[in-house]
């Protein structure tokens, strides 16, 4: 099979175009139609709807407080520095979160998975704090179907804490591609994805921490009136 | 681990030669087709170093200490709502500003994520006006 000089051209001008476009994916920049990453583009978006799915939750955590008919109410049952241990842990995971992002940038390995390790390590332990604090709290009588409150916080807390969990298998795939050799620096930015997720569960927990547990509920005394009975 | 490609430097020099023009309409669009990440056009900055990370880490541990203080105050009244929601929301911005990236990063992820958050805020803000959240019988006829 004989090869024309046209088509050895175009070969050679297809081959400079593929290690152009590797060349600008290596350091972010992105041909693509917006002229930012596509993946990262579709991770903020993704974000953005989450807004939406945590506000829809927060709303409803609202609109019950202080409506429960029975006990336990928050003041009851709440332990704020407990709770404040378990914020602190998980704002200090978005530190090593960002010194992991540092380290794969800068192309150092080692450091990039021993901050992803530590990462998850935080992640694991504040889903630890909230299994504990689960645990307590439906010792002490408040399940998922005790009260408005119980529906409520649980939904809301459970689902932050599903996040959680999927950032820190999220984390260790990373720390075991790292391990593997599967992540160079050219693939920064899917560190900087899953960060983007990672920061993203922090600032759910920001606002979860002041609303849910530092801000008082309004609790109204209920008048000493049977409840209607539905049948 | 092997890095195959040539220096950031040499490659921010390359993609900065690109002609190829960005569709944002921003006046400094970033990454414009092959905006390098430290250097692009749309950069607004470089990215903090680590110590500055670490600094805004400690903030961020300081003002939760005292998100948690205010809490315990009883003398504050009403007024301690106001000042806890001023402060995570002061933790929220940090968070996404500096550890995000956000105000590095190009306007258009800010836009993205703003309209996700404005639209749960209004959303949400209707639903309370709706179910009669600010009005004073909440709670007590709900």
């Amino acid at each position: 099979m004989t090869t024309t000089p046209e088509a050895l051209a175009d070969e050679h001008a297809i081959e400079a175009m593929r290690a152009e476009e590797q060349l600008i994916g290596a350091h972010e920049g992105h041909a693509t139609n917006t002229g930012v990453s596509n993946e990262k583009l579709a991770m903020w978006a993704f974000l953005g709807s989450e807004c939406l799915l945590f506000g829809g939750l927060i709303s409803t955590y609202f609109l019950y407080r202080g409506r429960s008919l029975a006990g336990p109410t928050p003041k009851q049952i709440y332990d704020i520095p407990y709770t404040s241990i378990s914020s602190f842990v998980l704002l200090m995971s978005s530190l090593t979160m960002v010194l992991a992002l540092a380290a794969i940038q800068r192309g150092d390995q080692r450091r990039l998975r021993v901050w992803l390790v530590a990462t998850a390590m935080l992640g694991t332990t504040f889903i630890g704090g909230q299994v504990y604090e689960f645990t307590s709290f439906i010792r002490e009588g408040l399940t998922l179907k005790t009260n408005l409150f119980g529906s409520s916080f649980f939904v809301l807390t459970g689902f932050h804490g599903v996040h959680v969990t999927v950032g820190i298998i999220m984390l260790l795939s990373l720390a075991g591609l790292s391990s593997k050799g599967k992540l160079p620096q050219s693939k920064s930015e899917v560190v900087e994805i899953v960060g983007l997720y990672w920061h993203f569960v922090d600032i759910v927990w920001i606002v979860l921490f002041t609303i849910v547990y530092l801000i008082p509920s309004p609790h109204v005394p209920r008048p000493s009136v049977p409840p209607l009975q539905i049948r | 681990m092997t890095d195959e490609h040539p220096s950031p430097t040499a490659a921010a020099g390359s993609v900065m030669a690109d002609p190829s023009p960005s569709p944002s309409h921003d006046p400094a669009p970033s990454h414009g087709a092959g905006g390098a990440h430290h250097m692009g056009e749309g950069d607004h900055g470089a990215h903090p170093k680590d110590s500055q990370y670490v600094l805004i880490a400690l903030i961020l541990a300081a003002i939760t200490a005292l998100e948690v203080g205010v809490s315990y105050m009883k003398g504050l009244g009403d007024a301690a709502a106001p000042m806890l929601l001023i402060l995570a929301g002061i933790k929220f911005v940090m968070v996404v500003m500096f550890f995000m990236h956000l105000r590095f990063d190009n306007r258009v992820f800010r836009r993205f994520f703003v309209t996700g958050l404005a639209a749960a805020l209004v959303i949400y803000v209707v639903v309370f006006f709706t179910m009669g959240v600010f009005s004073s019988t909440h709670g007590a006829h709900g």
